[in-house]
């Protein structure tokens, strides 16, 4: 710039001011665009660089980490369908068949005690067990069928699906 | 869910059901015609005691007929259910599989569309 290369405030120049005549005054060295000494304007990044990769480290086992993993593995193993509590379905199916052999035993006995004229006999005790064996066999066998009933239906309602 | 469960459970509802009948008849048959005994007989002690052991046995039988109506009832009542329950999974199946062949049918034919008009 001329003015400012001449020392005063570029508003204040000579051609812009009123009654400036460029036929009579002399015209400004330079009126094009100018060149800035220096080499070329800074330019502003207007995207961040990326940020610098970080190398990663080597794996280092952490037993924390393992006993989460083992965990999730026994968790896993009791969310699995057909392998929980199989020693509990297979307890029930051995109850129901106990209570099943304990009613016909008590049936058994219970003839036994209609067929003497006497019953099976006359003291506390035996009268004791006289009732037991011809009042229990029923809801034995009942139970023996209500259990054996649920291992069927735990059975075919945690066994895995199949087309048939 | 196999159909085998539900045939185990309807056998033994019949196996219990059967029992029942069968305790039914053997305390009703002693009583049907009764024989005609002459107790001033010396001679027919021995039958006398016999038919009428072999009636009174036949009570624990009748005792037991409601319970083994019971189990059978049981049995019967969970097979329903279990075949209800099959009933019902089978159908479910059925339409997740009829919906994903609809889904996966219509991706295809978006897809066909979209290569066409690509092309």
């Amino acid at each position: 710039m001329a003015a400012a290369d001449s020392g005063i405030d570029p508003r204040y120049a000579a051609q812009f001011q009123r009654g400036y005549d460029p036929a009579s005054d002399p015209a400004p060295a330079s009126p094009g665009p100018l060149r800035i000494a220096g080499g070329p304007p800074p330019v502003a990044h207007r995207v961040p660089d990326p940020p610098r990769l970080i190398e990663r480290l080597p794996a280092v086992p952490v037993p924390v980490v393992e006993a989460a993993a083992a965990e999730d593995a026994v968790e896993a193993e009791d969310l699995d369908p057909t392998r929980a509590r199989p020693r509990l379905e297979w307890a029930v199916l051995g109850a129901g068949i106990l209570l099943i052999l304990l009613a016909g035993v008590a049936f058994q006995k219970s003839v036994e005690v209609y067929t003497g004229y006497a019953g099976y006999g006359s003291s506390f005790e035996d009268q004791l067990f006289s009732i037991v064996v011809t009042q229990s066999a029923g809801p034995l066998l009942v139970a023996g069928a209500v259990a054996i009933c649920l291992w069927i239906v735990l059975r075919a309602v945690r066994a895995p699906r199949s087309p048939v | 869910m196999r159909l085998r469960w539900v045939l185990a459970l309807a056998g033994l509802a019949v196996l219990f059901g059967a029992l029942a009948v069968a305790a039914g008849l053997r305390y009703l048959i002693p009583m049907v015609d009764p024989p005609m005994f002459d107790y001033n007989d010396t001679a027919q002690q021995d039958a006398i005691t016999a038919y009428q052991e072999w009636v009174s046995s036949g009570y624990p039988y009748f005792e037991l007929l409601p319970w083994l109506a019971t189990a059978a009832l049981l049995a019967a009542v969970a097979a329903l259910a279990l075949a209800a329950y099959r009933a019902r999974g089978r159908q479910l199946a059925g339409s997740a599989s009829a919906t994903a062949s609809r889904v996966a049918s219509s991706a295809a034919s978006v897809s066909a569309g979209s290569a066409e008009s690509i092309s």
